[in-house]
């Protein structure tokens, strides 16, 4: 880098060094990824989430609904329709990873900075591990005929 | 060249609670979590479906307890919070830029909300069977 640009852009090179360190740590592969899936997973929670809840846990203690439509075998019918099942798989997906990068946020805006990679492995561990559960259960075993039986 | 150190800022803890702004952006951070937890719950709801009746009517009878049922409310009451304040920050963050000028911020978190509501009516009706 020549010495005008720099005189005119004061703090250039420090932005420019922080990238660099950020590039070295992978940083910038993991963090766009987890940044657009948090994204994603608002989107899914903010428009899906309360129509959701209404209807799978709040329609019956209300009063709206007779108990049998949360049983059984309303959600076996659920199930019978492929849609569903992908709908639920983007559900629990999008909100775990949603929910995972919130709360590490919240965490390192607590000052627990120094733990960021613990939460890293712990917070989005759990988001892929329940994704990946959630494909499993809502697609694969039933609908591709995977089985795994540690999971069963 | 100095040597340039980070700026870290010192807040005191209970900084959230001075200002109803700062407060609801709290409440949307815990909804944000919350939506996490209740994606929990139905993943743990598909896996008893998978391990037979009685183990899914036990889950289900687990949800619809009057404890649980108070917790669930109060979880509603935040991913509402959440639902909201994120069509709002959504508005003012990526402007409609359909038009000449940029559509107004409020005008967009209302087109944004007669959305939600559309996408919820489909959603009962899809899959619920309306109310």
């Amino acid at each position: 880098m020549d010495d005008t640009t720099s005189a005119w852009n004061p703090g250039l090179e420090n932005v420019r060094a922080d990238a660099e360190r950020r590039r070295a740590r992978g940083e910038v592969l993991l963090e766009p990824m987890v940044w657009g899936l948090f994204s994603l997973g608002g989107m899914v929670t903010a428009f899906l989430f309360p129509v959701v809840m209404l209807a799978m846990s709040l329609a019956v203690p209300l009063g709206l609904w007779p108990a049998d439509r949360i049983g059984f075998d309303a959600y076996a019918g659920r199930l019978a329709d492929p849609l569903f099942r992908i709908f639920l798989f983007a559900l629990i997906g999008g909100s775990l990873f949603h929910g995972a990068h919130r709360l590490r946020h919240m965490l390192l805006d607590a000052g627990l900075k120094r733990a960021d990679p613990l939460w890293i492995v712990i917070l989005y561990g759990i988001a892929a591990l329940g994704s990946l559960a959630a494909l499993y259960y809502a697609l694969l075993r039933d609908v591709f005929g995977i089985r795994l039986p540690f999971l069963d | 060249m100095p040597r340039f150190l980070p700026y870290t800022s010192k807040r005191p803890a209970g900084w959230w609670l001075r200002n109803p702004r700062y407060l609801l952006f709290q409440a949307r951070e815990v909804g944000g979590i919350l939506t996490a937890a209740y994606g929990l719950v139905l993943l743990y709801q598909l896996r008893q479906f998978h391990r037979g009746p009685s183990a899914f009517e036990w889950f289900q009878a687990m949800l619809q307890s009057p404890p649980v049922v108070l917790l669930t409310f109060v979880v509603f009451g935040f991913i509402m919070v959440h639902a909201l304040t994120w069509f709002q920050s959504l508005a003012r963050a990526q402007p409609v830029a359909l038009t000449k000028r940029p559509m107004p911020w409020r005008q967009a978190f209302a087109v944004t909300v007669v959305l939600w509501i559309l996408v919820s009516v489909v959603v009962l009706y899809l899959f619920f069977g309306g109310l």
